[in-house]
């Protein structure tokens, strides 16, 4: 009986031992078939089968039609020609090339609600400015959300984004009246980000040529000191060295002077951005005074001869110039008929009898 | 309603009526002029940096050698000195002066443009925006109406032969191979201008071109200015065909009536001409108003290419943004 | 016409032809008022004459000329002569260009640098023939008809090519530089073509045409007269159509004359004093003095 239970033992053991070496000598690469397309692992790239480890370098894009993520050489290889389906099976949408774009969020439903978040405040872009009291501004913060939980949840998707479409056309000046705006808040941001930077800089540089010129009198005065004493043998040496001491230019307050200017520049110049007026960008020239014109005054413009090119006969020229030599060098006659009249009228009320009269 | 230009927007400083002091006795004029430093050596002249005495201006002094050419003076120096006497514009060289110094060498004393715009589109720390290439496009469609209204062909339009001054203003140079168009019996030859810039015409042999070839050659220096690099460069006469038609497609006797008569047209192959996106595609940078001109001085059929005159009067020139003040395009050595 | 105009007009508004006209160097330099251009050939002359003094001056007095020249009454070249040889010596220009096929436009600028080089030199000088050559050859290169020297000298008997290129450089210089010039043939056929709008009927006739060809043949005589000095190229072909016939042979026939009354009418309107009319008919008188003095 024992010796049976050690052989159902046995076999056993050397049973799972077969499975376990079976399953380390197959290493089955997943083929789009076998492929687990709902838990695609991290690293790969589910329409080249490319992983991380085998290029290192990939980078994986996604398209906000589906959101089906590839990596970025079969963005390339199937959408530079063109439009084309999703090469996800079951997924037939039609993907644009321009329209890929990296996930910014790990989770991908964040990524698709911020998408639609975006998408939405494009259009619903009022602030609490805009609306006469707090109820009436929850109010519009309510109805976004709405909008933005049915579009994300796939609720009722075609008929939010008609309540979107209209709401859009209803609103269209304010909408696009609110986004100058706020494009113009982000210059303005800009610019005064960059003006303290600025600032930045040039108290920066005020240091250290504070630095430098406080190193230089200090030599400057020791040599001084030197000098005196060597020279003035009677007078006392503490008075020398006082009086070298106080003397010199008063760098520190020199400094502290200059600083405080900066910052008033820069109050300046930051409330003048904000009001509108731009003092930092000297060089745009006010409009012209004179409208541009392409000539610059430099042709005539009522000329003395009217051109008339049917009418002119000229036995020898016209046939000439019929040949395909010069019809196929784009010669044409009637610029030869227009200089001669140009020439014609140019000099002709030049009377030089009394031009190069000499003057007395 | 037109505007009543004053006669000061043309050459503010310059009045070109004032009678030139009538050249003297030449060996007072090499008196007038210091030559200070070499700058350069062409095939027919060595080119220095002077100073005119009277005025502390520089100046290029170029010294015409007269050694070489068998058949007396050199004819580019006949043409330099011929059409730049009678050529005096904002936008195109000045022809200050013509002297003999000591060894009978004919000096032309030219202004001096320290930069050209073959150097700006090649120097890697300058950035060009909109319009600054609307700014020289314009000033090299200015000077070249004026040579064309005289009836002067430039014949070698290109960056290296287009300078500018100290400041901003863009120069047409070197003429050298200029040519006043006459009667319609003329032979002109087709060997001209520089084999990237070369029109198809000329590519094919004619002999009878007009203006048009200048305009195509700025078509092709505006496509230059946008892209940074040689639009069309071809590595020879023959490789230069292909390279023109692969970018703009082969003319065909559709597109261009009479050019299968061309002395020099043969069996080439057929490309397609680009399409409006492809065009876009290449030169991202540019509007479309930018690419309409381009492509009305890029056309292959000279009767149809635009001239000096249609090309000034596109809304490229007049439509914001304006084109950038000379003094600050980008390259301009001081205000 | 009063001179109520300052001596150098001042630039209109806009830019017109006449400033283009004004900024050429043929304006520049070479247009002259009949006094000065008699000025400028006193004093060539008057160089020439010192230059051949001191020549014989010089002379070694062992020769035997020495002994029988005498710097005060050696038979001078008078400006008249001067004037002469000159123009014979044009002629002979436009028949060396005849041989050699150039073009009209070549003619005449040779010729108009050959006038322009003796009004600053005396022919007492330097030899107008070899002048002449290089001005022809000079000319050829100019005008675009460039012809090798070679070839040049090959068609003219006992000329080497240093006879005709040594001069090259002087002709430059005197001309200061100026090699463009500026010839009525292309006013002329402007002309042709405007009466052909503004006179339908006439413009369209055999008439006009012979006028035309007329008026070619008197350009071509121009050249040797003085009036590329005092008038612009577009008076002078003006001048020339007025002057013109339908048929050379007949002494009364005006019809040039009558064609381009009725032409100057309709374009400037009669009444105007200033201008076209004018210029064309002094123009015209100084044509038809010299022209007399040729015939």
């Amino acid at each position: 009986m024992i010796l049976m239970m050690i052989k159902l033992i046995f076999d056993y053991s050397s049973d799972s031992f077969q499975i376990h070496h079976k399953a380390k000598t197959h290493i089955i690469l997943p083929t789009m078939s076998e492929l687990d397309w709902s838990n695609i692992p991290k690293d790969l790239c589910p329409v080249c089968k490319t992983d991380k480890y085998l290029s290192p370098e990939i980078q994986f894009k996604i398209n906000p039609e589906c959101y089906h993520k590839m990596c970025d050489s079969c963005v390339d290889r199937l959408f530079s020609l063109g439009p084309s389906e999703c090469p996800y099976p079951n997924c037939s949408k039609i993907l644009r090339k321009n329209r890929f774009k990296t996930q910014v969020f790990a989770d991908i439903e964040v990524e698709k609600e911020c998408d639609v978040r975006k998408r939405v405040l494009n259009v619903y872009n009022k602030t609490e400015k805009d609306l006469d009291s707090l109820d009436l501004y929850n109010q519009y913060l309510e109805e976004i959300e709405e909008i933005v939980y049915n579009l994300t949840n796939k609720i009722d998707v075609e008929a939010t984004n008609e309540r979107l479409e209209e709401y859009s056309i209803i609103n269209k000046q304010s909408i696009q009246l609110n986004n100058s705006r706020k494009d113009q808040e982000y210059e303005t941001h800009i610019k005064i980000k960059k003006l303290k930077r600025q600032l930045k800089i040039d108290k920066k540089r005020l240091v250290e040529e504070l630095k430098e010129a406080q190193d230089k009198l200090k030599k400057e005065k020791e040599q001084a000191t030197i000098d005196q004493l060597q020279n003035a043998a009677s007078q006392n040496a503490n008075d020398i060295i006082k009086k070298v001491e106080e003397s010199g230019p008063n760098l520190e307050e020199e400094f502290e002077k200059k600083i405080s200017e900066l910052e008033k520049n820069y109050e300046i110049q930051k409330e003048a951005i904000i009001k509108g007026d731009d003092l930092l960008v000297k060089k745009e020239k006010d409009i012209p005074a004179i409208p541009f014109t392409p000539f610059n005054g430099d042709r005539m413009l009522k000329l003395p001869y009217k051109l008339d090119v049917d009418t002119y006969r000229d036995p020898f020229y016209l046939k000439m110039v019929k040949d395909v030599q010069y019809t196929a060098s784009g010669y044409k006659i009637e610029m030869f008929f227009e200089r001669s009249l140009n020439d014609a009228f140019t000099g002709l009320d030049c009377s030089i009898q009394e031009e190069k009269m000499p003057a007395f | 309603m037109r505007l009543e230009l004053t006669h000061q927007n043309i050459t503010p400083n310059t009045d070109w009526t004032q009678t030139q002091q009538p050249l003297e006795h030449s060996q007072r004029m090499a008196d007038r002029y210091s030559k200070n430093k070499k700058v350069g050596e062409g095939t027919y002249a060595v080119v220095y940096l002077g100073t005119q005495l009277s005025t502390n201006r520089s100046i290029a002094i170029k010294e015409i050698k007269t050694e070489n050419f068998k058949d007396g003076l050199d004819m580019s120096a006949i043409r330099e000195m011929k059409y730049l006497q009678e050529l005096k514009h904002e936008n195109i060289i000045e022809l200050v002066d013509v002297f003999s110094d000591d060894s009978n060498n004919l000096n032309l004393v030219l202004e001096f443009l320290p930069s050209d715009l073959q150097h700006i589109i090649k120097d890697n720390t300058l950035t060009f925006k909109l319009p600054d290439v609307k700014s020289w496009t314009l000033m090299m469609l200015r000077g070249l109406h004026h040579c064309h209204r005289n009836g002067i062909l430039h014949r070698d339009l290109k960056p290296d032969n287009l300078l500018i001054s100290p400041n901003g203003n863009l120069k047409l140079a070197d003429f050298g191979l200029a040519r006043s168009l006459g009667t319609p019996d003329e032979n002109l030859t087709s060997n001209v201008v520089t084999r990237w810039y070369r029109a198809p015409e000329l590519l094919f042999g004619s002999r009878h071109y007009t203006e048009v070839v200048d305009l195509w050659a700025v078509g092709v220096i505006f496509a230059e200015l946008l892209l940074r690099t040689p639009y069309l460069p071809g590595k020879d006469d023959a490789d230069q065909v292909v390279v023109t038609f692969q970018a703009l497609g082969t003319p065909t006797e559709d597109i261009w009536p009479g050019v299968s008569s061309l002395p020099h047209y043969n069996n080439i192959e057929k490309f397609p001409p680009p399409s409006r996106g492809e065009l876009r595609n290449r030169f991202l940078a540019a509007p479309e108003s930018a690419l309409d001109l381009m492509c009305g001085l890029l056309i292959m059929d000279p009767n149809k290419r635009w001239d000096t005159t249609k090309s000034l009067m596109h809304h490229y020139f007049s439509e914001r943004p304006p084109p950038t003040s000379p003094e600050l395009l980008p390259g301009t050595k001081n205000p | 016409m009063t001179a109520d105009e300052p001596t150098i007009p001042k630039p209109p508004k806009r830019i017109t032809n006449d400033d283009l006209y004004r900024r050429s160097t043929q304006y520049r330099f070479w247009s002259f008022t009949t006094t000065e251009l008699q000025d400028l050939r006193t004093a060539s002359n008057r160089k020439g004459i010192q230059k051949v003094k001191d020549k014989i001056s010089a002379l070694d007095q062992t020769l035997p000329e020495a002994q029988v020249l005498n710097p005060e009454n050696f038979p001078m070249v008078s400006q008249e002569e001067e004037l002469s040889l000159v123009t014979f010596f044009a002629r002979k220009c436009v028949d060396l260009a005849n041989y050699f096929r150039l073009p009209a436009q070549v003619k005449a600028t040779a010729v108009s640098y050959l006038y322009k080089f003796f009004l600053h030199h005396s022919v007492m000088e330097f030899q107008p023939q070899y002048i002449m050559y290089t001005c022809l050859f000079l000319a050829a290169k100019t005008e675009n008809h460039f012809i090798g020297i070679r070839k040049f000298v090959e068609n003219i008997p006992k000329t080497t090519p240093e006879q005709v290129l040594q001069n090259e450089y002087l002709l430059l210089e005197t001309m200061k530089f100026s090699l463009a010039v500026h010839h009525p043939y292309q006013p002329l056929y402007g002309f042709y073509l405007d009466v052909q709008v503004l006179l339908p009927k006439l413009g369209k006739s055999q008439t006009w045409g012979y006028v035309y060809d007329n008026a070619r043949q008197l350009v071509h005589e121009s050249l040797f007269t003085d009036l590329k000095f005092c008038y612009t190229p577009p008076q002078i072909a003006l001048a020339c159509l007025w002057l013109s016939k339908e048929n050379t042979k007949d002494e009364n026939d005006h019809k040039g004359e009558l064609i381009l009354k009725r032409y100057l009418a309709k374009k400037f309107g009669v009444k105007k004093k200033k201008g076209p009319p004018n210029a064309a008919s002094s123009g015209t008188g100084a044509m038809e003095t010299i022209s007399r003095r040729r015939m």
